[in-house]
């Protein structure tokens, strides 16, 4: 158990009628990249407001770095960095002042500070823009500038949330990058987001939450095994006979085929080599198709089936 | 921690366009403003030339030629002048002459019968009439016509009062003290062409004690111009005649008070355009309301997310909300202090002189604004715009009702609801300057910065208090 960082046992937060966080409990131990995954409104953020003591909770303990955590629990904050989920930095001051500003009210040594906050910078790759000020920058400089607030002191514990909304592709991934690295470096993260590839590409350890409750928790992998369909396949093609349909549906992994979308997907669960089997079958059946294609499970697929639902609106 | 958190507080203030607009650039071109539209107004004592009617009901030969004197006349009735009025209304015109020198006429003074001067009033063109020895009769009011309180004490007459009441109220009318300053008669007497036969001759002609009622159509600067000569002649006729009438006949006597000189019963300075300026500090310094909203909001999590990030670090709540308030009172002071030398030295508007506290007056002032708005930043959940907007708003309010805009404003206050003037956070920063200017110690000065210091400590008391909150029910 030494190596438990956060430990959430039965949270529960209410406002007025609406039920925010539900019994939550989690585990998070040292070195793991842990991934709150929900929708909107599904009490990521609440969680994690709870967990930094801001917010004031109804049930359950939260302990972190095996200490009960409270508002003057000054000595376990200095262990932690938070990165919130919008910008917030000051436009008065520019790129080092800002994390500078930020970074002192961890660090007072200014020898020590000043060498961290360079090092900050470096990370998150704003050496050329230290005098700028953040009105100067784009978005995902902005949020790079928001994560290097956040690290400068070198916390052990990284609070992430929604880091990458509305940041272009490169520099999400260049964010991502970042957040490997400093689990590399001994940090432990917990990011939340509703990119569902995000997690997939970053966590070790992952929580689906829905409406306040913990509806799945595992690693990538283990979350995927929890639902039956393993792969889908989508053949372009012109509408199929019943007849195909029904030899389709006796292939040994086949529990499912639809006609969608001018499209024929077909659902399996388990078994090998199903593409070639699928393939061997249309063609003796002397069928014409246009471009096929395979696709294995995604955490979408896994909420999906928990909830009936998408994990988030297709953008 | 603290003088980590205390830099960046003022950088942060310094370096925030509202701060630069509203509590230097605002200020300073307000101050050029008032200075450009009403500072030589004031300093010039009015340098328009006013058109008054004069009916003579009896003819009085020293205000004839005191009037005629102080302008220009146009004469429909025959009349002599006197020495005596000359001379007095030579020394009234040196106290509103221009500083380079130049004699400009006061007034256009049009001897008339009473249905002309009624006519021209009505008509605009005369501003005033005025009733030389007037019957009763002609001190009813006729069409919208109104008397105008010349004596000080809303009579319809100006009576000269003679002796000592004349004296107080040429104190008044002057807004300093008279003295008597030692003097050789027989020159000033020749210097003015004047004689100790002359003075004699005008015994009988003081113990007349002519009757003077002014009548106007509406108030306005020009208005209180003639209403204010009459007070003055009042006041200097009834000194002569005291002089000249009493057991003190000294001839040297009666110069002496003829050549009465101001001593200020004060440091300071009258004038009204400086109240303006007192105004105008008094708002710079309650603007720090706006400079301190943050300090709450940049302090609580459900505030802002500046908020959540200090609030998730390891510095103490305590230390970021002192080092902020700290800021605030160093940037808002400075601020305060710029606006006043900056009217002091380069608009050299004249604080007499105790301007040492005048920035002290600016600077527990605007401690007192930056603590009004670390209570208001605590309070409720607005977004720090809507807050800003707010705090702009009652500021300005509470200076128009100091008189920042329009002087009349806090006299009408005054008569109607004293308590508003009372509590005004402004009022009570310009009414310490006025205090300053008008009153020879500081008694009511430093009451009114106690009152500055009570209000200071009770807003950050209820600051505190609102801030204290360990964990929010939502944020």
């Amino acid at each position: 158990m030494g190596d438990t960082v956060v430990k959430i046992e039965n949270l529960v937060k209410k406002y007025k009628e609406l039920t925010a966080v539900d019994h939550l409990s989690l585990e998070i131990r040292k070195g793991e990249v842990f991934g709150l995954l929900g929708p909107n409104g599904s009490g990521k953020t609440t969680t994690i407001s709870c967990l930094l003591s801001l917010l004031a909770f109804d049930e359950g303990t939260i302990e972190l770095f095996g200490k009960t955590m409270t508002p003057t629990s000054y000595d376990i904050k200095a262990r932690i960095g938070i990165i919130p989920q919008n910008v917030a930095v000051f436009d008065e001051l520019n790129v080092y002042e800002n994390i500078d500003c930020f970074c002192g009210l961890y660090i007072t040594d200014k020898a020590k500070r000043r060498q961290y906050v360079d090092e900050a910078i470096a990370f998150v790759g704003l050496q050329d823009f230290t005098k700028f000020k953040p009105k100067k920058l784009s978005g995902g400089l902005l949020r790079r500038l928001n994560i290097a607030c956040g690290i400068a002191h070198k916390p052990e514990l990284i609070i992430l949330d929604e880091p990458t909304v509305a940041v272009d592709p490169q520099s999400r991934n260049k964010i991502l990058e970042g957040i490997e690295e400093l689990n590399k470096n001994g940090a432990t993260v917990i990011y939340t987001t509703h990119y569902m590839e995000e997690v997939e590409q970053i966590c070790s350890k992952i929580a689906i939450m829905d409406h306040g409750k913990k509806i799945a928790e595992g690693t990538s992998g283990e979350l995927k095994r929890m639902i039956k369909n393993t792969e889908t396949v989508t053949i372009e093609m012109d509408e199929p006979d019943q007849a195909l349909v029904e030899t389709l549906n006796r292939l040994e992994s086949v529990y499912e085929v639809k006609w969608e979308a001018g499209k024929l997907k077909i659902y399996l669960a388990g078994g090998e080599h199903n593409l070639l089997d699928i393939m061997d079958l249309l063609r003796t059946s002397g069928v014409r198709f246009g471009q096929v294609t395979s696709e294995l499970p995604t955490l979408n697929d896994v909420f999906l089936t928990i909830t009936g639902k998408e994990l988030r609106d297709k953008d | 921690m603290f003088f980590h958190n205390l830099k960046y507080e003022i950088i942060l203030n310094l370096r925030a366009k509202e701060v630069i607009i509203w509590m230097l650039l605002f200020p300073i071109a307000l101050s050029v403003l008032y200075k450009a539209a009403f500072g030589n107004v004031y300093e010039n004592g009015g340098i328009t030339t006013v058109p008054v009617a004069v009916v003579e009901h009896e003819p009085d030969e020293m205000f004839r030629s005191m009037i005629n004197y102080m302008g220009e006349s146009e004469s429909t009735v025959d009349g002599t002048e006197s020495n005596l009025g000359r001379w007095l209304a030579k020394t009234m015109q040196e106290k509103n002459q221009q500083e380079d020198g130049e004699r400009k006429p006061l007034f256009h003074a049009i001897y008339c019968n009473e249905e002309d001067a009624y006519r021209m009033l009505e008509d605009g063109d005369v501003k005033g009439i005025i009733f030389v020895d007037a019957p009763e009769g002609a001190a009813a009011l006729s069409g919208d016509t109104q008397d105008a309180d010349t004596s000080g004490d809303a009579s319809d007459t100006v009576t000269a009062e003679w002796g000592a009441e004349a004296i107080k109220h040429f104190r008044e009318a002057w807004g300093g003290d008279a003295v008597y300053e030692n003097a050789d008669a027989e020159e000033i007497l020749s210097g003015e062409g004047l004689t100790l036969q002359d003075m004699t001759s005008f015994q009988d002609m003081l113990d007349k004690k002519s009757s003077l009622t002014l009548k106007i159509k509406s108030n306005g600067m020009e208005q209180s111009s003639i209403k204010r000569f009459l007070e003055m002649y009042s006041a200097l006729t009834g000194i002569t005649a005291h002089l000249a009438d009493g057991g003190d006949t000294d001839s040297s006597s009666v110069m002496d008070a003829a050549v009465i000189a101001d001593e200020k019963l004060t440091e300071g300075n009258t004038d009204p355009f400086v109240t303006y300026m007192y105004n105008m500090i008094a708002m710079v310094a309650l603007f720090g309301m706006t400079v301190a909203l943050h300090v709450a909001l940049f302090s609580e999590a459900n505030l802002s997310d500046y908020g959540a990030r200090r609030s998730c670090s390891s510095t103490p709540k305590l230390t970021t909300i002192m080092a902020g308030l700290c800021g605030c009172f160093l940037s808002q002071i400075l601020c305060v202090a710029v606006c006043i030398t900056f009217q002091a030295f380069v608009l050299k508007v004249d604080f007499g002189g105790r301007l040492p506290f005048v920035y002290l007056g600016g600077a527990l002032g605007a401690v007192m604004g930056v603590s009004m708005g670390f209570f208001v930043g605590a309070i409720g959940r607005l977004k720090y715009e809507a807050k800003i907007g707010i705090s702009m708003a009652v500021v300005m309010g509470l200076s128009f009702m100091s008189g920042l805009m329009f002087s009349g404003i806090k006299a009408s206050i005054e008569m109607s609801a004293p308590i508003i003037n009372d509590l005004n956070p402004v009022a009570i920063v310009a009414d310490s300057f006025y205090y300053l200017s008008v009153d020879p110690d500081l008694t009511r000065y430093w009451g009114k910065m106690v009152c500055v210091l009570l209000y200071t400590v009770v807003f950050i008391l209820l600051g505190f208090l609102l801030t204290r909150r360990r964990k929010y029910e939502s944020l």
